[in-house]
């Protein structure tokens, strides 16, 4: 019982608190970043509709529709529609701050503040998109999304010719967004499993049928209903199992590139380009740094730089070492 | 822009019905309220920027449902915008004056209490 309990102890401490590259964080970092500028840039286009004070959301309606006190947002206080604009444009530079890697670590605190922020004021226009990039945002600013590909790492290294060492704060925030994604897809499956239409395999002709979403035609699929029962019951399958087949090396791979047709799919067949997108970004919290440094040419400086810091290997679960070499002396 | 309409929909189309006296329990009825309250709150915030917009004195507004057809239907020539496929329910009136009225109390509402009254 020590051992088993010595064993989920270090495999804890292994899986939160081993030191991680920040490759894969600050990939994410650039892909949300860009995301949260593009997302409310478009508010721009009605910005004093949606969050001036006689706007199509009134603050009553806002705070009715809460029904919370912990609702914040700064929007609440500007009337005037000068200071309003003003603070939209201070708003926009963080998330292109955040989105190039300057001042990663402000910006990415601030960036998070500012999409709840924003998402409180307008609440009754959002939508899936929105909640993803309020959890990018958050774990973004709990992890170094600067360390590596960014302003902040040319600087430094124009300055001492150093590279950053592997940090437990990035581990953290991969595990959180890891994490965060999988309880998603789990619930997202598990309501879906409440409707009858997803048990019969019609659900997605729901989609299909939907003139308002409609970007490109599937009605054909009308005369060929296995296709629409199969596409069905494979995201239901994906969704559901997201959770436990997305953790074991073998299977993970295989989760990932089924991720890429079921999100792009609801990206082109039904308009939501931007959640399709955001929904893969936060899916490559599961690509590993080194092959996020390998597809970006960096893999071999990348490498060295990490050997030479002392503590810093990839983290090996010593658990897993343990706990073979128990078994092997129990065998003879 | 959208989004607003789904938001509309799913708040007042449940409170259009109204319900019968003594049918629901206490808390339903608390949630009813609130249900209710918040969907009034969107219409008159919507009707506002509509007369505002088209220097309008009373709107009407209406929820117009976008049935989806039977897939069997589809393969039988039925379009996704057949006129039979649309419904459409009368939700508020509302008058300029109304309209202000509430901007006055949305002064009054404070993000800590909500509002008061």
């Amino acid at each position: 019982v020590r051992n088993w309990i010595r064993d989920v102890w270090q495999a804890w401490d292994w899986f939160w608190f081993s030191p991680a590259d920040a490759a894969t964080l600050a990939l994410i970092r650039i892909l949300a970043g860009a995301m949260l500028l593009y997302t409310h840039f478009v508010w721009t286009l009605e910005l004093e509709g949606f969050f001036g004070q006689a706007g199509w959301l009134s603050t009553e309606f806002v705070y009715r529709y809460h029904d919370s006190a912990y609702a914040w947002s700064h929007l609440y206080w500007i009337e005037s529609p000068a200071l309003l604009w003003a603070v939209h444009l201070l708003a926009l530079c963080v998330f292109a701050s955040l989105m190039v890697g300057f001042r990663s670590r402000v910006s990415a605190a601030l960036a998070a503040l500012l999409t709840i922020s924003y998402a409180h004021r307008a609440s009754g226009a959002l939508f899936g998109l929105d909640q993803i990039n309020g959890f990018l945002a958050l774990y973004l600013m709990v992890g170094p999304s600067g360390d590596v590909f960014s302003v902040d790492a040319w600087l430094r290294e124009k300055r001492a010719k150093t590279e950053c060492a592997p940090k437990v704060s990035c581990n953290i925030a991969i595990r959180l967004m890891q994490i965060h994604l999988c309880v998603v897809y789990l619930f997202a499956g598990c309501g879906k499993l409440f409707g009858q239409s997803w048990w019969e395999g019609t659900a997605l002709w729901g989609a299909f049928a939907n003139l308002e979403y409609q970007t490109l035609d599937m009605t054909w699929t009308a005369s060929q209903m296995w296709i629409v029962d199969m596409l069905t019951h494979v995201t239901l399958f994906w969704e559901v199992a997201y959770i436990a087949l997305i953790w074991p090396k073998l299977s993970r791979p295989v989760m990932l590139l089924l991720a890429i047709p079921l999100h792009l799919g609801i990206a082109m067949c039904m308009g939501m380009v931007t959640f399709g997108v955001v929904m893969l970004i936060a899916n490559l919290a599961f690509v590993s740094p080194e092959l996020i440094r390998r597809i970006c040419g960096q893999l071999k400086p990348a490498v060295n730089a990490i050997e030479r810091q002392p503590g810093s290997s990839p983290p090996t679960p010593k658990f897993r070492e343990r706990r073979r070499s128990r078994q092997s002396s129990q065998e003879k | 822009m959208f989004m607003l309409s789904e938001t509309a929909f799913n708040l007042a189309e449940p409170v259009l019905a109204i319900p019968q006296a003594g049918s629901l329990s206490d808390e339903e009825k608390r949630d009813y309220d609130k249900q209710l309250a918040a969907a009034d709150a969107l219409a008159t915030s919507i009707a506002r920027r509509l007369l505002a917009d088209h220097d309008g004195r009373r709107v009407r507004l209406y929820l117009r449902t976008h049935d989806l057809p039977f897939p069997v239907d589809v393969a039988a020539g039925k379009k996704l915008d057949d006129p039979s496929l649309y419904r459409e329910q009368f939700w508020r009136e509302v008058s300029a004056k109304q309209a202000n009225s509430q901007l006055a109390n949305s002064a009054l509402a404070t993000p800590n209490h909500g509002v008061q009254r």
